[in-house]
Protein backbone atom coordinates (compact mmCIF):
# COMPACT_ATOMS: atom_id res chain seq x y z
CA UNK A 1 0.00 0.00 0.00
CA UNK A 2 3.12 2.32 1.07
CA UNK A 3 4.44 1.17 -2.57
CA UNK A 4 1.38 2.32 -4.32
CA UNK A 5 0.99 5.64 -2.34
CA UNK A 6 4.49 6.44 -3.03
CA UNK A 7 3.90 5.42 -6.54
CA UNK A 8 1.17 7.92 -7.02
CA UNK A 9 2.28 10.97 -4.95
CA UNK A 10 4.34 12.18 -8.34
CA UNK A 11 1.44 11.41 -10.40
CA UNK A 12 0.89 14.60 -12.57
CA UNK A 13 -3.08 15.99 -11.66
CA UNK A 14 -3.67 15.35 -15.37
CA UNK A 15 -4.09 11.20 -14.64
CA UNK A 16 -6.46 11.82 -12.42
CA UNK A 17 -8.55 13.42 -13.93
CA UNK A 18 -8.39 10.97 -16.88
CA UNK A 19 -8.98 8.15 -14.84
CA UNK A 20 -11.77 10.21 -13.22
CA UNK A 21 -13.39 10.69 -16.32
CA UNK A 22 -12.90 7.18 -17.69
CA UNK A 23 -14.76 5.90 -14.48
CA UNK A 24 -17.59 8.39 -15.01
CA UNK A 25 -17.55 7.05 -18.36
CA UNK A 26 -18.14 3.34 -17.19
CA UNK A 27 -20.46 4.87 -14.87
CA UNK A 28 -22.97 5.90 -17.25
CA UNK A 29 -22.30 3.25 -19.22
CA UNK A 30 -23.55 1.14 -16.56
CA UNK A 31 -26.99 3.04 -16.26
CA UNK A 32 -27.42 3.39 -20.38
CA UNK A 33 -31.23 2.56 -21.46
CA UNK A 34 -30.86 -1.42 -22.49
CA UNK A 35 -32.09 -0.46 -25.97
CA UNK A 36 -28.98 2.36 -26.76
CA UNK A 37 -26.69 -0.50 -24.98
CA UNK A 38 -28.19 -2.73 -27.52
CA UNK A 39 -28.01 -0.67 -30.14
CA UNK A 40 -23.89 0.14 -29.38
CA UNK A 41 -23.23 -3.87 -28.76
CA UNK A 42 -25.17 -3.98 -32.66
CA UNK A 43 -22.39 -1.20 -33.80
CA UNK A 44 -19.39 -2.60 -31.97
CA UNK A 45 -20.33 -6.29 -34.09
CA UNK A 46 -20.27 -4.25 -37.38
CA UNK A 47 -17.00 -2.53 -36.70
CA UNK A 48 -15.17 -5.87 -36.02
CA UNK A 49 -17.03 -7.72 -38.86
CA UNK A 50 -14.56 -6.98 -41.00
CA UNK A 51 -11.44 -8.20 -39.01
CA UNK A 52 -13.33 -11.28 -37.58
CA UNK A 53 -14.05 -12.44 -41.76
CA UNK A 54 -9.90 -11.98 -42.35
CA UNK A 55 -8.62 -13.84 -39.19
CA UNK A 56 -11.29 -16.62 -40.16
CA UNK A 57 -9.87 -16.56 -43.51
CA UNK A 58 -6.22 -16.62 -41.79
CA UNK A 59 -7.73 -18.97 -39.36
CA UNK A 60 -8.79 -21.29 -42.09
CA UNK A 61 -5.91 -21.21 -43.98
CA UNK A 62 -3.88 -21.83 -41.84
CA UNK A 63 -5.52 -25.45 -40.46
CA UNK A 64 -5.48 -26.02 -44.22
CA UNK A 65 -1.74 -25.65 -44.11
CA UNK A 66 -1.03 -27.70 -41.26
CA UNK A 67 -3.61 -30.45 -42.19
CA UNK A 68 -1.55 -29.88 -45.50
CA UNK A 69 1.87 -30.65 -43.41
CA UNK A 70 0.49 -33.18 -41.60
CA UNK A 71 -0.78 -35.31 -44.50
CA UNK A 72 3.09 -34.82 -45.77
CA UNK A 73 4.22 -36.27 -43.30
CA UNK A 74 1.95 -39.00 -42.47
CA UNK A 75 2.63 -39.99 -46.14
CA UNK A 76 6.67 -39.67 -45.40
CA UNK A 77 6.26 -42.14 -42.51
CA UNK A 78 4.29 -44.27 -45.00
CA UNK A 79 6.95 -44.02 -47.96
CA UNK A 80 9.51 -44.77 -45.21
CA UNK A 81 7.45 -47.92 -44.33
CA UNK A 82 6.76 -48.96 -47.92
CA UNK A 83 10.58 -48.76 -48.42
CA UNK A 84 11.35 -50.64 -45.89
CA UNK A 85 8.89 -53.23 -46.77
CA UNK A 86 10.66 -53.53 -50.39
CA UNK A 87 14.15 -53.96 -48.58
CA UNK A 88 12.19 -56.76 -46.56
CA UNK A 89 11.05 -58.14 -49.69
CA UNK A 90 14.43 -57.80 -51.64
CA UNK A 91 16.11 -60.29 -48.87
CA UNK A 92 13.69 -62.69 -48.84
CA UNK A 93 13.62 -62.71 -53.00
CA UNK A 94 18.03 -63.16 -52.52
CA UNK A 95 17.00 -65.98 -49.69
CA UNK A 96 15.08 -67.22 -52.12
CA UNK A 97 17.45 -67.45 -55.21
CA UNK A 98 20.53 -68.96 -52.78
CA UNK A 99 18.44 -71.57 -51.94
CA UNK A 100 17.17 -72.35 -54.90
CA UNK A 101 20.64 -72.69 -56.27
CA UNK A 102 21.74 -74.50 -53.11
CA UNK A 103 24.70 -73.04 -51.99
CA UNK A 104 25.50 -70.76 -49.13
CA UNK A 105 27.89 -68.46 -50.35
CA UNK A 106 27.30 -64.83 -48.79
CA UNK A 107 25.48 -62.18 -50.55
CA UNK A 108 28.56 -60.24 -51.33
CA UNK A 109 29.80 -63.06 -53.28
CA UNK A 110 26.77 -63.04 -55.37
CA UNK A 111 26.71 -59.51 -55.95
CA UNK A 112 30.24 -59.61 -57.23
CA UNK A 113 29.72 -62.61 -59.39
CA UNK A 114 30.38 -62.43 -63.01
CA UNK A 115 28.20 -63.48 -65.78
CA UNK A 116 27.11 -67.45 -66.14
CA UNK A 117 29.45 -69.43 -68.79
CA UNK A 118 26.41 -71.40 -69.16
CA UNK A 119 23.03 -70.17 -69.52
CA UNK A 120 19.52 -71.51 -70.21
CA UNK A 121 17.61 -70.34 -73.50
CA UNK A 122 13.82 -70.93 -73.63
CA UNK A 123 12.47 -72.06 -76.91
CA UNK A 124 9.15 -71.48 -77.58
CA UNK A 125 7.34 -74.77 -79.33
CA UNK A 126 3.85 -75.80 -80.99
CA UNK A 127 2.72 -78.94 -80.20
CA UNK A 128 0.89 -80.59 -83.76
CA UNK A 129 -2.05 -82.12 -83.52
CA UNK A 130 -3.18 -85.40 -85.28
CA UNK A 131 -3.71 -83.47 -89.36
CA UNK A 132 -0.03 -81.34 -88.77
CA UNK A 133 1.47 -84.55 -87.58
CA UNK A 134 0.02 -86.37 -90.88
CA UNK A 135 0.95 -83.83 -93.59
CA UNK A 136 4.49 -83.80 -92.18
CA UNK A 137 5.15 -87.51 -92.19
CA UNK A 138 3.84 -87.25 -95.83
CA UNK A 139 6.18 -84.82 -96.85
CA UNK A 140 9.20 -87.07 -94.76
CA UNK A 141 9.66 -83.93 -92.54
CA UNK A 142 8.99 -85.91 -89.48
CA UNK A 143 12.28 -87.83 -89.39
CA UNK A 144 14.14 -89.01 -86.32
CA UNK A 145 17.84 -88.78 -85.98
CA UNK A 146 19.89 -91.64 -87.81
CA UNK A 147 21.17 -93.35 -84.31
CA UNK A 148 17.09 -93.20 -83.27
CA UNK A 149 16.51 -95.24 -86.30
CA UNK A 150 13.22 -93.45 -86.87
CA UNK A 151 11.94 -92.93 -90.40
CA UNK A 152 8.54 -91.58 -91.84
CA UNK A 153 6.08 -93.93 -90.80
CA UNK A 154 7.21 -95.33 -87.74
CA UNK A 155 6.28 -92.48 -85.06
CA UNK A 156 4.12 -93.70 -83.21
CA UNK A 157 2.94 -91.76 -80.10
CA UNK A 158 3.00 -93.50 -76.79
CA UNK A 159 -0.27 -92.22 -74.97
CA UNK A 160 1.08 -89.15 -72.92
CA UNK A 161 3.63 -87.77 -75.41
CA UNK A 162 3.04 -85.04 -77.54
CA UNK A 163 5.48 -83.94 -81.06
CA UNK A 164 6.35 -80.50 -80.88
CA UNK A 165 7.77 -78.55 -84.03
CA UNK A 166 11.30 -77.87 -83.01
CA UNK A 167 14.09 -80.48 -82.83
CA UNK A 168 17.80 -80.66 -83.97
CA UNK A 169 17.20 -77.42 -85.98
CA UNK A 170 16.71 -75.39 -82.68
CA UNK A 171 19.25 -77.97 -81.17
CA UNK A 172 17.38 -79.70 -78.78
CA UNK A 173 18.23 -82.36 -77.20
CA UNK A 174 16.67 -85.40 -75.22
CA UNK A 175 16.32 -85.16 -71.59
CA UNK A 176 15.34 -81.19 -72.00
CA UNK A 177 12.49 -79.84 -69.95
CA UNK A 178 9.24 -78.68 -71.09
CA UNK A 179 7.01 -76.38 -69.38
CA UNK A 180 3.91 -75.06 -69.54
CA UNK A 181 3.21 -71.89 -67.59
CA UNK A 182 6.34 -72.02 -66.08
CA UNK A 183 5.30 -75.73 -64.93
CA UNK A 184 7.19 -79.50 -65.68
CA UNK A 185 4.96 -80.63 -68.25
CA UNK A 186 7.25 -83.53 -69.34
CA UNK A 187 10.66 -83.95 -70.79
CA UNK A 188 12.07 -84.32 -74.57
CA UNK A 189 12.64 -87.85 -75.23
CA UNK A 190 12.95 -88.11 -78.86
CA UNK A 191 14.76 -85.61 -81.51
CA UNK A 192 14.42 -84.95 -84.80
CA UNK A 193 15.81 -82.79 -87.62
CA UNK A 194 12.43 -80.43 -87.51
CA UNK A 195 10.27 -81.70 -84.33
CA UNK A 196 10.82 -83.58 -81.29
CA UNK A 197 8.81 -86.02 -79.04
CA UNK A 198 7.90 -84.54 -75.38
CA UNK A 199 6.87 -87.07 -72.47
CA UNK A 200 4.62 -85.79 -70.36
CA UNK A 201 5.65 -85.99 -66.50
CA UNK A 202 2.87 -89.05 -65.50
CA UNK A 203 3.05 -90.63 -68.76
CA UNK A 204 4.93 -94.32 -68.18
CA UNK A 205 8.52 -94.23 -68.46
CA UNK A 206 9.59 -91.37 -67.54
CA UNK A 207 11.82 -90.69 -64.88
CA UNK A 208 13.42 -87.68 -63.47
CA UNK A 209 15.04 -86.61 -60.30
CA UNK A 210 13.38 -84.24 -58.08
CA UNK A 211 13.52 -82.50 -54.33
CA UNK A 212 11.36 -82.21 -52.46
CA UNK A 213 10.77 -79.37 -49.96
CA UNK A 214 8.75 -77.90 -47.15
CA UNK A 215 7.88 -74.63 -47.22
CA UNK A 216 8.58 -72.42 -44.19
CA UNK A 217 7.02 -69.05 -43.80
CA UNK A 218 7.18 -68.70 -47.64
CA UNK A 219 10.73 -69.67 -47.83
CA UNK A 220 11.30 -73.61 -49.77
CA UNK A 221 13.30 -75.62 -47.28
CA UNK A 222 14.59 -78.79 -48.85
CA UNK A 223 13.51 -81.81 -47.49
CA UNK A 224 15.19 -85.15 -49.68
CA UNK A 225 15.59 -85.83 -52.99
CA UNK A 226 14.06 -88.57 -55.01
CA UNK A 227 13.13 -90.29 -57.82
CA UNK A 228 9.87 -89.42 -60.12
CA UNK A 229 8.29 -91.67 -61.71
CA UNK A 230 5.65 -91.71 -64.72
CA UNK A 231 3.08 -94.35 -64.01
CA UNK A 232 0.49 -93.41 -66.82
CA UNK A 233 -2.05 -92.65 -64.07
CA UNK A 234 -2.85 -88.92 -63.36
CA UNK A 235 -0.49 -88.50 -60.19
CA UNK A 236 3.15 -89.98 -60.34
CA UNK A 237 5.64 -92.12 -57.96
CA UNK A 238 8.31 -91.31 -56.43
CA UNK A 239 11.23 -93.55 -55.14
CA UNK A 240 14.00 -93.80 -53.38
CA UNK A 241 13.25 -91.04 -50.74
CA UNK A 242 15.00 -91.93 -47.35
CA UNK A 243 12.42 -92.89 -44.70
CA UNK A 244 14.44 -90.33 -42.46
CA UNK A 245 13.16 -87.41 -44.51
CA UNK A 246 9.88 -85.89 -42.94
CA UNK A 247 7.50 -85.62 -45.43
CA UNK A 248 4.23 -84.55 -45.39
CA UNK A 249 1.06 -84.36 -47.62
CA UNK A 250 1.51 -80.69 -49.52
CA UNK A 251 4.94 -80.44 -49.67
CA UNK A 252 6.35 -79.00 -52.89
CA UNK A 253 7.91 -80.97 -55.23
CA UNK A 254 10.87 -79.25 -57.59
CA UNK A 255 13.25 -80.03 -59.78
CA UNK A 256 16.54 -81.29 -58.54
CA UNK A 257 18.70 -80.28 -61.51
CA UNK A 258 22.52 -79.02 -60.93
CA UNK A 259 22.61 -75.99 -58.61
CA UNK A 260 23.79 -73.39 -61.11
CA UNK A 261 21.35 -74.16 -63.79
CA UNK A 262 18.07 -72.26 -64.01
CA UNK A 263 16.35 -75.49 -63.98
CA UNK A 264 16.66 -76.31 -60.71
CA UNK A 265 13.51 -75.29 -58.60
CA UNK A 266 11.05 -75.71 -61.12
CA UNK A 267 7.79 -77.30 -59.60
CA UNK A 268 6.62 -80.26 -60.73
CA UNK A 269 3.56 -80.68 -58.62
CA UNK A 270 2.61 -81.37 -54.52
CA UNK A 271 2.22 -84.41 -52.73
CA UNK A 272 -1.06 -86.02 -52.75
CA UNK A 273 -0.32 -88.95 -50.29
CA UNK A 274 3.16 -90.10 -48.80
CA UNK A 275 3.18 -93.98 -47.33
CA UNK A 276 5.97 -95.16 -45.03
CA UNK A 277 5.77 -99.24 -44.17
CA UNK A 278 6.99 -100.04 -41.04
CA UNK A 279 11.07 -101.19 -41.69
CA UNK A 280 10.72 -99.62 -44.64
CA UNK A 281 14.05 -97.66 -46.16
CA UNK A 282 12.03 -95.78 -48.48
CA UNK A 283 8.74 -93.79 -48.72
CA UNK A 284 5.90 -94.30 -50.48
CA UNK A 285 5.05 -91.48 -52.18
CA UNK A 286 2.46 -90.26 -55.00
CA UNK A 287 2.44 -87.03 -56.43
CA UNK A 288 0.02 -84.52 -58.14
CA UNK A 289 1.48 -82.45 -61.34
CA UNK A 290 1.12 -79.08 -61.16
CA UNK A 291 0.01 -78.96 -64.55
CA UNK A 292 -3.89 -80.12 -65.55
CA UNK A 293 -4.48 -82.63 -67.68
CA UNK A 294 -5.25 -80.64 -70.82
CA UNK A 295 -3.13 -81.38 -74.07
CA UNK A 296 -0.74 -77.87 -74.54
CA UNK A 297 -1.16 -75.99 -77.38
CA UNK A 298 2.51 -74.86 -77.12
CA UNK A 299 5.37 -76.01 -74.82
CA UNK A 300 8.80 -74.42 -73.53
CA UNK A 301 11.48 -76.10 -74.02
CA UNK A 302 14.21 -75.17 -71.28
CA UNK A 303 17.42 -75.02 -73.39
CA UNK A 304 21.54 -74.76 -71.96
CA UNK A 305 24.02 -72.17 -73.78
CA UNK A 306 27.06 -71.19 -73.82
CA UNK A 307 26.92 -67.42 -72.77
CA UNK A 308 27.83 -64.99 -75.32
CA UNK A 309 28.42 -62.10 -72.92
CA UNK A 310 30.94 -64.45 -71.14
CA UNK A 311 32.77 -65.33 -74.44
CA UNK A 312 32.69 -61.53 -76.02
CA UNK A 313 34.44 -60.53 -72.46
CA UNK A 314 37.42 -63.52 -72.75
CA UNK A 315 37.96 -62.89 -76.50
CA UNK A 316 39.91 -59.79 -76.61
CA UNK A 317 42.59 -61.08 -74.30
CA UNK B 1 -0.94 10.71 -33.90
CA UNK B 2 0.86 7.92 -34.77
CA UNK B 3 0.92 6.66 -31.33
CA UNK B 4 -3.23 6.97 -31.23
CA UNK B 5 -3.31 5.08 -34.21
CA UNK B 6 -1.25 2.38 -33.42
CA UNK B 7 -3.15 2.41 -30.19
CA UNK B 8 -6.44 1.80 -31.69
CA UNK B 9 -5.36 -0.65 -34.07
CA UNK B 10 -3.59 -2.65 -31.54
CA UNK B 11 -6.85 -2.87 -29.47
CA UNK B 12 -9.68 -3.58 -32.54
CA UNK B 13 -6.68 -6.56 -33.12
CA UNK B 14 -7.14 -7.91 -29.60
CA UNK B 15 -10.86 -7.64 -30.39
CA UNK B 16 -10.74 -9.55 -33.25
CA UNK B 17 -8.04 -11.95 -31.59
CA UNK B 18 -10.46 -12.45 -28.73
CA UNK B 19 -13.04 -13.56 -30.79
CA UNK B 20 -11.99 -15.41 -33.57
CA UNK B 21 -8.17 -16.66 -32.57
CA UNK B 22 -8.92 -16.90 -29.07
CA UNK B 23 -11.83 -19.70 -29.36
CA UNK B 24 -9.25 -22.06 -31.52
CA UNK B 25 -6.11 -21.90 -28.90
CA UNK B 26 -8.34 -23.00 -25.88
CA UNK B 27 -6.84 -25.79 -23.78
CA UNK B 28 -8.44 -27.70 -20.75
CA UNK B 29 -11.19 -25.25 -21.21
CA UNK B 30 -9.21 -22.24 -20.60
CA UNK B 31 -8.03 -19.79 -24.04
CA UNK B 32 -6.21 -16.38 -23.73
CA UNK B 33 -8.10 -13.26 -22.99
CA UNK B 34 -5.87 -11.06 -25.96
CA UNK B 35 -7.99 -7.70 -24.62
CA UNK B 36 -7.06 -7.96 -20.97
CA UNK B 37 -3.33 -8.87 -22.16
CA UNK B 38 -3.07 -5.79 -23.98
CA UNK B 39 -4.19 -3.61 -21.12
CA UNK B 40 -1.55 -5.57 -19.20
CA UNK B 41 0.84 -5.15 -21.33
CA UNK B 42 -0.14 -1.53 -22.06
CA UNK B 43 0.01 -0.31 -18.49
CA UNK B 44 3.54 -2.44 -17.65
CA UNK B 45 5.34 -0.78 -20.79
CA UNK B 46 3.70 2.15 -22.50
CA UNK B 47 3.42 5.81 -21.42
CA UNK B 48 0.72 5.75 -18.53
CA UNK B 49 -1.43 8.47 -20.20
CA UNK B 50 -1.60 6.33 -23.21
CA UNK B 51 -1.77 3.17 -21.10
CA UNK B 52 -5.17 4.32 -19.31
CA UNK B 53 -7.05 5.66 -21.99
CA UNK B 54 -6.05 2.25 -24.30
CA UNK B 55 -7.48 0.17 -21.58
CA UNK B 56 -10.57 2.76 -21.39
CA UNK B 57 -10.94 1.72 -24.83
CA UNK B 58 -10.20 -1.71 -24.33
CA UNK B 59 -12.20 -2.20 -21.52
CA UNK B 60 -15.18 -0.68 -23.76
CA UNK B 61 -14.64 -3.07 -26.28
CA UNK B 62 -14.26 -6.03 -23.89
CA UNK B 63 -18.01 -4.59 -22.55
CA UNK B 64 -19.10 -4.18 -26.14
CA UNK B 65 -18.36 -8.03 -26.89
CA UNK B 66 -19.29 -9.74 -24.09
CA UNK B 67 -22.89 -10.20 -22.90
CA UNK B 68 -24.50 -8.12 -19.89
CA UNK B 69 -24.20 -4.56 -19.27
CA UNK B 70 -21.82 -2.59 -20.16
CA UNK B 71 -19.20 -0.26 -18.16
CA UNK B 72 -18.14 -2.35 -15.35
CA UNK B 73 -15.01 -3.53 -17.63
CA UNK B 74 -14.31 -0.12 -18.28
CA UNK B 75 -13.86 0.63 -14.77
CA UNK B 76 -12.12 -2.65 -14.18
CA UNK B 77 -9.52 -1.94 -16.54
CA UNK B 78 -8.72 1.51 -15.76
CA UNK B 79 -8.46 0.43 -12.53
CA UNK B 80 -6.40 -1.97 -12.98
CA UNK B 81 -4.37 0.35 -15.45
CA UNK B 82 -3.53 2.26 -12.71
CA UNK B 83 -2.60 -0.09 -10.32
CA UNK B 84 -0.08 -1.71 -12.85
CA UNK B 85 1.42 1.41 -13.56
CA UNK B 86 1.67 2.27 -9.98
CA UNK B 87 3.74 -1.31 -9.50
CA UNK B 88 5.36 -0.98 -12.98
CA UNK B 89 9.14 0.38 -11.43
CA UNK B 90 8.64 -2.86 -9.12
CA UNK B 91 8.08 -5.36 -11.75
CA UNK B 92 11.11 -3.53 -14.37
CA UNK B 93 11.61 -4.65 -17.80
CA UNK B 94 12.27 -8.01 -16.60
CA UNK B 95 10.44 -10.19 -19.17
CA UNK B 96 9.52 -13.57 -16.64
CA UNK B 97 8.61 -11.08 -13.63
CA UNK B 98 6.42 -8.84 -15.83
CA UNK B 99 4.69 -12.25 -17.21
CA UNK B 100 3.94 -13.29 -13.35
CA UNK B 101 2.53 -9.67 -13.08
CA UNK B 102 -0.07 -10.52 -15.62
CA UNK B 103 -0.70 -13.92 -14.62
CA UNK B 104 -1.46 -12.45 -11.36
CA UNK B 105 -3.51 -9.52 -12.68
CA UNK B 106 -5.15 -10.68 -15.63
CA UNK B 107 -6.73 -13.52 -12.76
CA UNK B 108 -7.59 -10.99 -10.21
CA UNK B 109 -9.39 -8.42 -13.05
CA UNK B 110 -11.39 -11.76 -14.79
CA UNK B 111 -12.01 -12.83 -11.77
CA UNK B 112 -13.42 -8.91 -10.58
CA UNK B 113 -15.31 -8.92 -13.83
CA UNK B 114 -17.06 -12.55 -13.31
CA UNK B 115 -17.94 -11.35 -10.15
CA UNK B 116 -19.38 -8.42 -10.63
CA UNK B 117 -21.53 -10.03 -13.62
CA UNK B 118 -22.32 -13.13 -11.27
CA UNK B 119 -23.98 -10.75 -8.88
CA UNK B 120 -25.79 -8.97 -11.67
CA UNK B 121 -27.15 -12.08 -12.69
CA UNK B 122 -25.25 -12.07 -16.34
CA UNK B 123 -23.46 -15.28 -15.35
CA UNK B 124 -24.56 -18.10 -12.94
CA UNK B 125 -21.32 -20.13 -12.89
CA UNK B 126 -19.79 -20.65 -8.55
CA UNK B 127 -16.87 -18.88 -7.14
CA UNK B 128 -14.69 -21.85 -7.27
CA UNK B 129 -15.35 -22.34 -11.15
CA UNK B 130 -14.33 -18.80 -12.25
CA UNK B 131 -11.67 -18.48 -9.82
CA UNK B 132 -10.09 -21.57 -11.35
CA UNK B 133 -10.93 -20.56 -14.96
CA UNK B 134 -9.56 -17.10 -14.03
CA UNK B 135 -5.90 -18.73 -13.25
CA UNK B 136 -5.87 -20.83 -15.68
CA UNK B 137 -6.75 -17.48 -18.26
CA UNK B 138 -4.70 -15.74 -16.50
CA UNK B 139 -1.71 -17.97 -17.15
CA UNK B 140 -2.08 -18.68 -20.38
CA UNK B 141 -2.17 -15.19 -21.35
CA UNK B 142 0.81 -14.49 -19.48
CA UNK B 143 2.53 -17.01 -21.16
CA UNK B 144 1.61 -15.50 -24.68
CA UNK B 145 2.72 -12.19 -23.05
CA UNK B 146 6.15 -13.53 -22.36
CA UNK B 147 7.18 -13.08 -25.95
CA UNK B 148 5.65 -9.83 -26.04
CA UNK B 149 7.62 -8.60 -23.35
CA UNK B 150 10.85 -10.29 -24.52
CA UNK B 151 10.57 -8.02 -27.80
CA UNK B 152 9.28 -4.86 -26.01
CA UNK B 153 12.57 -5.29 -23.78
CA UNK B 154 14.82 -5.62 -26.81
CA UNK B 155 13.36 -2.75 -28.59
CA UNK B 156 13.85 -0.36 -25.34
CA UNK B 157 16.89 -1.68 -25.32
CA UNK B 158 18.17 -0.89 -28.56
CA UNK B 159 16.59 2.28 -28.11
CA UNK B 160 18.90 3.07 -25.30
CA UNK B 161 21.77 1.73 -27.03
CA UNK B 162 21.25 4.22 -29.68
CA UNK B 163 20.92 7.08 -27.53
Amino acid sequence: MTTFSRAWSGRPKRQLRLLACWLALALTLAFLPEQLERRLKDHARLLLAPGQSVARAALASWRRSWRAWNYRSDSAAELAQLREQVRRLDEQNLALRLVASGSDFDRSAEVEQPPALIETRAIEARVLGEQPRTLLERLAIVTAKESTELSVGSLALEGGSVLIDQGDNASLTASQLALLGGRVWGKVVEVGPQTAVVRRLNAAGYRSLVRIVHEVDGLPRPLAQGVLEGTGAADCRIRMVDATAPISTGDLVVSAEEPDTHTSMLVYGRIARAELEPGAAHWQIWMTPAVDDRSPATLTVLQPAVNGERLAQREPE
Amino acid sequence: MAKWLLMMTGIYVAAVLDSVVAPALEIGGASPDFLVLAVVVGSLCVHESYALTAAGLAGAMLDLCAPGRIGFGVAVCVISSVALAAVRGLVGRRPLIQSLATWIAIAVMLSVLTAVRSVLGNTSLPPASYLTASLACGLYSAVIGLPCYSILSRVDRLRAAAY
